[in-house]
């Protein structure tokens, strides 16, 4: 593990933070960097549902009441699992998620507790 | 170095259901970020349709009218974690309320002075949006509201004015535990004023007009439960103005003082959502030197709104809406025998049904149908003889939305 990734494993709450786009730092002080796919995903669907407890909408209604406000910013959304994969890989503090087949040597899967 | 660790998670959840995983960039690359990297840019167009039976709204809908247009762009810069700046134009025409001039929707720099996953606190300063209810802070967006138009009796067109934003410096709180959020806004600001306001309040466009006095007290409380799936607020503003007498008047320096409280639950199912608010809006007004203008009431209203999406693309609405000008003379019979406008002009109860169709995410088409008993939210600048109103009216709205 390389010490400038500080974050080996994240709790259920700190997950919801991040990608809720309300906690913005690492312990460290780096800028978190959230990827998401599309709203209609297979894949989005299933994480906010399993892993966030929440809708897709729920969600979206959360950072478009930020952006549109002018009091917060949205993730980047990216249109594959193959282009999230790219971009967590090429951009410092990502952290987005993947179908597990998809994991390879660029990018580094994180724990959950 | 690239150390591959799965989800920790017990091994039946595992098995069962997924094959997805966190990920974290590799470390070891340096932050080659550029500004251009905490830049976010929005924009949107809308354009409506709107056709009454009787009486005016958005211009001469009578006849049909497209004078209901909303273009907005903003954008956003971050510098850092704690950094942000943004701004929105917005170009609205709604009928004779709004002319579709440019103007600064928000401009904000916003200060975070600390984040972790129990607690956010910061500070706004510049032109935020008043925190009230669940919808005014993103009432012009379309993609942000759930019919062509809000529910009047707590989103009046006619009160846009003053309820839209303030000039000042805003607070915030978030604190996060569990299942459990709580959102805290208060501000101090000055408050957007224009000749709707007279209309709304004196019912005539006089000489003179109000003016902003000192800053005002605005916030919001909001309770999330499940991320938003239960959703409980109250906020409010209160406003204290003061008319300025033209060169020539028959009015004189008049007070208005008014306070605007919401209360506000929400249910979010997957396909459906139950939405109540509950309005409440004492309003004071004395020394004008002229009776019929002296009040002191409360202003009341409610909508209950079911929405339904059989699929993600499409929407479905029912709503009840109503409104009192003062909730003690809920018939406007006292008050149509104070100052001689029609019973009709102090109470509306609409119900709507309404329709949307979101083929792409930057795409949205809307229709509504309303059928209203009462008039006292539409504006006497767009009706200037009550005594050609309509008690009983409807009123059909289509939109067309295209945004980024």
């Amino acid at each position: 593990m390389n010490p400038s990734v500080p974050v080996s494993r994240v709790n259920s709450d700190t997950l919801r933070a991040l990608f809720n786009m309300r906690l913005l730092t690492w312990p460290d002080g780096s800028r978190v960097r959230v990827f998401v796919l599309d709203d209609d995903h297979p894949l989005h669907r299933r994480f906010c549902k399993e892993y966030l407890g929440v809708f897709p909408h729920q969600l979206r209604y959360s950072w478009n009441r930020r952006v549109y406000s002018g009091i917060g910013q949205s993730p980047q959304q990216v249109k594959d699992a193959q282009e999230m994969r790219k971009k967590i890989a090429e951009t410092p503090g990502a952290i987005g998620y993947l179908p597990e087949e998809l994991i390879d040597e660029s990018v580094r899967p994180v724990d959950l507790e | 170095m690239k150390a591959f660790v799965r989800w920790t998670l017990n091994r039946s959840r595992r098995l069962t259901c997924l094959a997805l995983a966190i990920l974290a960039a590799p470390p070891g690359r340096a932050d080659a970020s550029s500004w251009k990297e905490g830049l976010e840019l929005h924009a949107f167009v809308s354009q409506g349709y709107v056709h009454t039976s009787d009486n005016r709204f958005m211009g001469d809908s009578q006849n049909g009218s497209f004078d209901f247009r909303e273009i907005g762009a903003s954008a956003s810069l971050r510098l850092s974690p704690r950094w942000l700046f943004s701004a929105q134009l917005l170009s609205r025409k709604a009928g004779d309320l709004s002319n579709d001039s440019v103007d600064v929707d928000y401009a904000l720099v916003d200060f975070t002075a600390h984040s972790s996953e129990t607690w956010r606190l910061g500070l706004v300063a510049g032109r935020f949006k008043n925190p009230i209810g669940l919808y005014n802070d993103t009432r012009d967006v379309p993609f942000t509201r759930p019919s062509v138009f809000l529910p009047q009796s707590i989103y009046w067109e006619k009160l846009r004015d003053i309820m839209l934003s303030a000039d000042g410096v805003q607070g915030y709180a978030e604190y996060y535990s569990g299942r459990h959020a709580f959102f805290l806004q208060l501000g101090v600001g000055l408050f957007q004023t224009d000749s709707n306001l007279e209309w709304t309040y004196l019912n005539m466009d006089p000489p003179g007009e109000f003016e902003r006095g000192s800053p005002e007290p605005v916030g919001r409380l909001l309770y999330e439960l499940d991320g938003g799936r239960v959703r409980l607020g109250l906020s409010g503003l209160t406003a204290g103005l003061t008319y300025r007498p033209g060169p020539v008047d028959f009015l004189g320096s008049g007070d208005l003082d008014l306070e605007y409280w919401v209360g506000s639950f929400q249910y979010n199912a997957e396909k459906w959502s139950f939405t109540v608010e509950y309005m409440q809006e004492p309003v004071r007004m004395e020394d004008y030197g002229l009776p019929v203008l002296e009040r002191d009431q409360a202003a009341e209203s409610y909508y209950l709104q079911g929405l339904w999406s059989p699929t993600s693309d499409w929407e479905l609405m029912l709503r009840y809406d109503a409104a009192f000008l003062d909730r003690k003379d809920r018939s406007g019979e006292e008050q149509s025998a104070h100052d001689g406008l029609p019973r009709h002009r102090y109470y509306a109860k609409t119900w709507s049904v309404g329709i949307t169709w979101k083929p792409d995410r930057r795409i949205m088409l809307r229709a509504q149908h309303d059928w209203v008993d009462g008039t006292a939210f539409l504006s006497g600048r767009e009706n200037l003889d009550p005594t050609t109103m309509s008690d009983r009216w409807r009123m059909l709205s289509l939109s067309v939305s295209l945004g980024f």
